[in-house]
């Protein structure tokens, strides 16, 4: 679709008044009307249908500070700002033998500006950081210049990402970017700068449109969990049951290359929490045979799980969510067949898919740009993740053993501590209020911020769950918010990783929240467990404790801390 | 395309409505950021660019016809 057709159907979407899910307002120090149809229709595709605001012109600062502003009365979901630097530091000189630290000021408070608003008015910040100045007097001498302006712009956008990144409720995003995908010769448009103060092209818009979306999506829902990967031609070149192990190509230049280049970005995945899988069709033993060839980066021990046989992949991605405990949307699919591709999406459309390129070089811009697998900064939790799957396998191989499910759980050697969050806690708490689907009594949404409230509420009170067993850490697994009411209370939220349920962690978590009621609620704890997609784990645990009806409220029978689950202290570690 | 489709469909007015004198007076939808899209709209779809004084002196239908027939694009 060119650019043109994109503004006209927003044109059309605007018009057509359905109704938005998310109030989008924009404010920038330019003329910034033309992001709009982009970011539009790049949510509108993603499944959140908005509505775009556009502040007034180069007011950013003026609408944050004013809760009677027009920015303010509309409410906005999320606040988008877009600055540039020629327009903050309108009033001074370009940088030149200042010291970069002195130019940084308007920013920052710009900045904070925002974050202040976004916060009183309930609205997730994304502020972009403002690409470097086109304008560099010094030419090619402004590279050999400290304090020139390059080096006083990367040292203002650093102070300002070092500020505001990983604060609640704000996320970063940056002009730069787009800028430098477009390309500094094609990005700007010096005309319309001089005639309507617009000073990108349509194209840096477009980019910087959907980049937005992107991120804007990344806050609302889950990330993707898993990326499941054919082997042939595509963690290798050739086809390994036709030209054996040794005949693949793995070389370290040509296509071999890039394949081995592919293999070292799905470790930097694996890294940042990203579960690796193998669904192929090919004989096993052939694939692990080509797995022993030195050059491969990648190593069995980094996948998860696999499977590879004749079978259709869908079939097979199903058998691996059960496995993994995942849902089908929570995968990524990097095949180098359409066939196969197309196969899955019939079959499970919430699958994310890209095309690995006939041409292997061009694989991180089919990976990389698709966005499928954009995430934000990994939690300690995501860190461990690729880990904790390696315990669960241990895990597994105990219950098979072990003659009854009470030895295995005993022998497991379950701790828990249950704690009121601190700060430093709240991402992971936001984190699995938004994702937990499984084990959740009512898949109550909520965000950062809003935790961040029911924490201070005294009539609320809120724990997470931290737990390990001999097999290892599984980190922040749970939480719960109940709700302090004058003689009883109520269960409000109640939630567990799926990788922990079963464990008795679940028992002692409900325990935990009759056991510390205040007296004057008699010991009386309601919930109304609901009836939610995928909740029906949460579903037979609250049956057993008394909850028989979904959509129903009833009073929680007394539960008992199961006896194999300890407590963990924090002095033994 | 023809200029008066393109136009209509910018500007979301029917093309048939749209005349060689059509400019920001006597259309509505035809305000300063109509304007710029117009602009943009013509330099995508006829694969040319708008110098500055070009793009303030495309005030009606007709003026931005004479600047695209300059050009060297019959529309």
């Amino acid at each position: 679709m060119s650019l043109l057709q994109t503004r006209l159907r927003w044109q059309k979407i605007v018009r057509s008044e359905r109704t938005p899910q998310l109030k989008v307002a924009v404010l920038s120090t330019f003329t910034v009307n033309s992001v709009a149809p982009y970011l539009g229709t790049a949510l509108e595709d993603a499944g959140l249908p908005a509505d775009v605001f556009l502040g007034p012109y180069n007011q950013v600062v003026q609408e944050c500070l004013s809760d009677e502003s027009e920015t303010a009365r509309y409410a906005p979901d999320v606040l988008v700002v877009l600055p540039r630097l020629e327009d903050v530091w309108v009033r001074r000189p370009l940088p030149l033998v200042d010291d970069p630290k002195t130019y940084g000021g308007e920013l920052i408070e710009m900045a904070e500006a925002c974050a202040a608003a976004a916060a009183r008015w309930g609205a997730i910040l994304v502020f972009a950081l403002p690409p470097v100045p086109e304008s560099v007097p010094l030419g090619v001498g402004d590279a050999s210049n400290p304090s020139g302006v390059h080096a006083t712009a990367a040292t203002v956008r650093e102070e300002v990402r070092q500020r505001i990144a990983g604060r609640t409720g704000v996320l970063v995003a940056d002009i730069e970017d787009a800028v430098r995908y477009v390309g500094g010769a094609r990005a700007y448009n010096p005309p319309m700068l001089t005639v309507a103060r617009i000073p990108f092209a349509e194209e840096t818009f477009a980019t910087l449109g959907q980049r937005l979306a992107r991120l804007i999506t990344l806050n609302q829902r889950a990330a993707r969990k898993a990326v499941l990967v054919d082997a042939d031609n595509t963690l290798w070149g050739g086809v390994v049951g036709e030209e054996g192990p040794a005949g693949i190509d793995l070389s370290d230049s040509g296509p071999g290359e890039a394949h081995r280049s592919f293999q070292s970005y799905l470790l930097e995945l694996r890294r940042a929490g990203v579960l690796l899988a193998i669904t192929s069709k090919n004989n096993e033993a052939d694939v692990w045979e080509a797995f022993e060839r030195r050059e491969m980066v990648l190593k069995k021990e980094h996948f998860s799980a696999w499977k590879i046989n004749w079978k259709p992949k869908s079939e097979n991605i199903r058998e691996l969510a059960g496995e993994l405990g995942l849902a089908p949307d929570s995968f990524v699919l990097i095949d180098d067949s359409p066939v196969e591709l197309a196969e899955v999406q019939a079959a499970l459309p919430a699958v994310g898919l890209i095309l690995f390129p006939s041409d292997p070089a061009g694989w991180l811009a089919a990976v990389q740009g698709s966005g499928l697998l954009d995430r934000l900064p990994p939690t300690a939790e995501d860190l461990r993740r690729a880990e904790s799957y390696g315990q669960e396998r241990a895990r597994q191989e105990v219950a098979r053993r072990a003659s009854s499910p009470e030895e295995f759980l005993a022998s497991l050697g379950v701790k828990v501590r249950i704690f009121a969050p601190g700060p430093s806690d709240l991402p992971r708490l936001a984190q699995m209020v938004a994702k937990t689907n499984q084990f959740n009594l009512n898949c109550r949404r909520r965000d950062a911020a809003e935790l961040a409230a029911l924490l201070a509420n005294p009539g609320y009170c809120v724990r997470v769950v931290q737990a390990e067993d001999r097999f290892g850490e599984y980190g922040v697994v749970g939480a719960y918010i109940v709700e302090i009411c004058s003689d009883h209370a109520v269960l409000d939220t109640f939630l567990l990783s799926c990788r922990a349920m079963g464990r008795g962690i679940e028992e002692a978590m409900l325990a935990d929240a009759i056991a510390s009621l205040p007296s004057h609620c008699n010991s009386q704890l309601f919930a109304t467990v609901e009836e939610q997609p995928r909740n029906q784990p949460a579903r037979d645990f609250f049956r057993k404790a008394g909850c028989a009806v979904p959509g129903e409220r009833c009073a929680l029978s007394r539960v008992e801390r199961p006896r194999h689950v300890q407590e963990l202290s924090l002095a033994s570690r | 395309m023809r200029l008066e489709e393109l136009f209509g469909a910018v500007l979301d007015v029917p093309a048939a409505s749209l005349t060689e004198e059509s400019g920001p007076e006597t259309v509505t939808e035809w305000d300063s950021f109509g304007h710029i899209t117009l602009i943009t709209a013509m330099e995508e779809t006829y694969g040319v660019s708008f110098e500055t004084d070009e793009i303030q002196k495309a005030k009606s239908l007709g003026d931005a016809r004479d600047i695209l027939r300059a050009k060297g694009v019959e529309v």
